[in-house]
């Protein structure tokens, strides 16, 4: 067996596994609502499927949110193709989230790739769910309105947040997000808002609790509260790009320069503009790395120029002088008896 | 019996001594018997090098010149410099730092064959394989005495314009000296410089090969003669050039 087909088989193994603890999770779940309140059914497991087709791809995130959709029935004894669409959509909560690889998102090392993790997971809660919710009102097994209020919105609001609150600590934990400067920047700010959302999101359904009339008020909010959510993150998301940026464009250019393209100093441009610190260090760096420059520029024109030139009409000159003198004569005849005398003269 | 090279450059100041220690010390450490002399009477320095104190070298090659004692006499067994590394042995003959004796030595000369015996009977009393011989700068008598009896000659210099007209004077009396071996070392290099075109331009403006190349190294700036290169930093590019200029000189 290659080491190729064991990871395969390891994957396949993990992704069913992973299913049954989904379904098993839909049971408990689906069980325990919030006290007196039977439309709010709190399923962090959603998380599961989606993790799982970030780790191993759409087809594994499809079989472990399918197979545990299809294994929460057959626990509850209504057997496993109880609601084949339901399941479809399971499947699909978990394959949206495998597409990050293809789409850049994977790991996730700059605030763009983070921008489209969360946009996978928003339409993993959202397409599936639409789908499933929208064969209902075809079969005419729900009325249009009790499937937007009591169906699709709570699965879409919750799942959301769970998502968002989860996947991106579980992909830390495996390595998948790395904390470049404006990854740590922007994830603080996220985690402030996520946290304060949910927190207001709980209370509220704390509040409300078993009213049914308040029902479509309820997540009327909910929708709008991810809507705020939205733009609360696209804004710090901006700042955030605006603060890092110019530490990530200056890295970027001492990196060119330390491999000696010099050629790029005009990206420093736009920051040594700003009137802050980074403006400062934008330009101390470039001036640096001019001096540098030229200083390498004039040793290299050295080089060119090095040739060692002898003048040959004195050299002769100056050697007759000494070869000329009595002293040398009698020098040179002895030079080769004194050699062999100490007996070091090559053969 | 023993091989006498001699280290020589036209211009003072090129790295003659630190080179010539450097060389004794490679001998040695392969386990040859090595002498150093130290001829430059006139400005003597190699005994730095090896932490000689004056005050331990009572007689120096001076007395000898002057008739006062046998040369073994002022030879001096500093293997000890090479800190535990030496496999064979190192003696140097130093000169004398005196003022008052060198001032002597230059007004009133010595014997210059005294030289040529007292090298031939240090190698025999001492069973020297090398005899490194350190001389002044310049082409004085007592210079082309080592010259001639040189079996290897190792001319050293730098890119230099001041060195290049005395190093070509060099070469040449060296050839008609008929001197066996000659190598050139280029000492003190710009490390900016292309260090292969210097080695060619060289050795072709001179006809004679270059046998090392070593590049201004602040680690020997720093080191400032208070110790042998070789043994304080065995991994430096700069003992690879030496292991090359030793090889050639004796291979
Ligand atoms: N490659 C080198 N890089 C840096 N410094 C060097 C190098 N070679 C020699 N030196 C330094 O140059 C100085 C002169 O060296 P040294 O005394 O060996 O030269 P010399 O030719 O014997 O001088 P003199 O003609 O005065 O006897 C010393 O301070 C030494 O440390
Ligand atoms: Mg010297």
């Amino acid at each position: 067996m290659t080491p190729d087909t064991a990871k395969r088989i390891r994957a396949v193994g993990v992704c069913i596994a992973a299913g049954f603890l989904y379904g098993f999770a839909n049971v408990l779940s689906g069980r325990f609502y919030l006290p007196g309140c039977d439309f709010a059914e709190l399923r962090p497991q959603v998380v599961v499927p989606m993790f799982l087709g970030i780790l191993y791809g759409p087809l594994g995130g499809f079989a472990a949110g399918a197979l545990g959709d299809m294994v929460g029935y057959a626990i509850g004894g209504k057997g496993l193709f109880f609601a084949v669409h339901w399941s479809i959509a399971n499947g699909f909560m978990g394959l949206i989230p495998g597409l990050s690889r293809c789409l850049g998102a994977r790991p996730v090392d700059s605030i763009p790739s983070f921008a489209r993790l969360l946009i996978l997971l928003v339409l993993a809660s959202s397409l599936p769910f639409a789908f499933s919710t929208g064969v209902d009102v075809a079969l005419g097994s729900l009325p249009f309105h009790q499937a937007l209020f009591f169906l699709f919105l709570p699965i879409f609001i919750t799942d959301t947040l769970w998502a968002f609150l989860f996947i991106p600590l579980l992909m830390k934990l495996a390595g998948l997000l790395l904390a470049r400067i404006e990854m740590r920047t922007i994830l603080a700010v996220y985690y402030l808002l996520i946290g304060t959302v949910m927190a207001t999101w709980l209370s509220i359904i704390l509040i409300t609790m078993g009213d049914r009339l308040r029902v479509e008020e309820l997540y009327t909010l909910g929708s709008v509260t991810l809507v705020v959510l939205a733009i609360g993150l696209g804004v710090s998301a901006f700042t955030s790009k605006r603060i890092t940026a110019p530490v990530v464009s200056l890295t970027r250019v001492a990196r060119q320069v330390g491999d000696g393209d010099y050629s790029r100093l005009d990206a420093l441009e736009v920051i040594r503009r700003r009137s802050d610190e980074m403006g400062t260090m934008a330009e101390v760096f470039s001036e640096m790395v001019q001096s540098v420059q030229k200083r390498e520029q004039e040793l290299k024109k050295e080089v060119q120029t090095l040739k060692v030139l002898i003048d040959r009409d004195k050299q002769s000159a100056d050697l007759e002088k000494i070869t000329g003198s009595d002293y040398f004569k009698s020098l040179k005849q002895k030079a080769g008896k004194l050699r062999r005398r100490t007996g070091g003269e090559d053969s | 019996m023993g091989r006498i090279i001699s280290v020589h450059s036209f211009r003072g100041g090129t790295g003659k001594s630190n080179t010539a220690a450097n060389l004794a010390a490679l001998y040695a450490m392969e386990g040859q018997r090595v002498g150093v002399v130290d001829t430059d009477i006139q400005s003597p320095g190699i005994h730095v090098i090896f932490g000689l104190k004056e005050e331990q070298t009572p007689l120096s090659l001076n007395d000898y010149l002057w008739g006062r004692c046998t040369i073994e006499q002022t030879a001096y067994d500093v293997s000890a410099a090479l800190d535990g590394n030496c496999q064979g042995s190192i003696y140097l003959i130093p000169s004398r730092v005196n003022a008052a004796d060198i001032a002597r030595i230059i007004h009133d000369g010595y014997d210059i064959d005294l030289l040529s015996d007292g090298f031939r009977e240090l190698i025999q009393a001492l069973k020297l394989d090398i005899l490194v011989i350190d001389t002044h700068p310049g082409l004085n008598e007592e210079t082309l005495l080592s010259i001639a009896l040189s079996n290897s000659l190792l001319v050293v210099m730098r890119p230099d314009f001041q060195d290049y007209q005395g190093t070509g004077l060099t070469v040449e009396v060296a050839r008609e000296l008929e001197v066996p071996r000659m190598v050139i070392l280029i000492n003190k290099a710009p490390s900016s410089f292309d260090l292969e075109q210097i080695r060619q331009n060289v050795s072709e403006t001179y006809n004679c090969p270059v046998a090392g190349v070593i590049p201004h190294s602040d680690e020997m700036m720093g080191l400032a003669s208070q110790g042998i290169f070789s043994v304080h930093y065995p991994d430096h590019p700069v003992v690879l050039e030496f292991k090359k200029v030793a090889k050639a000189l004796r291979d």
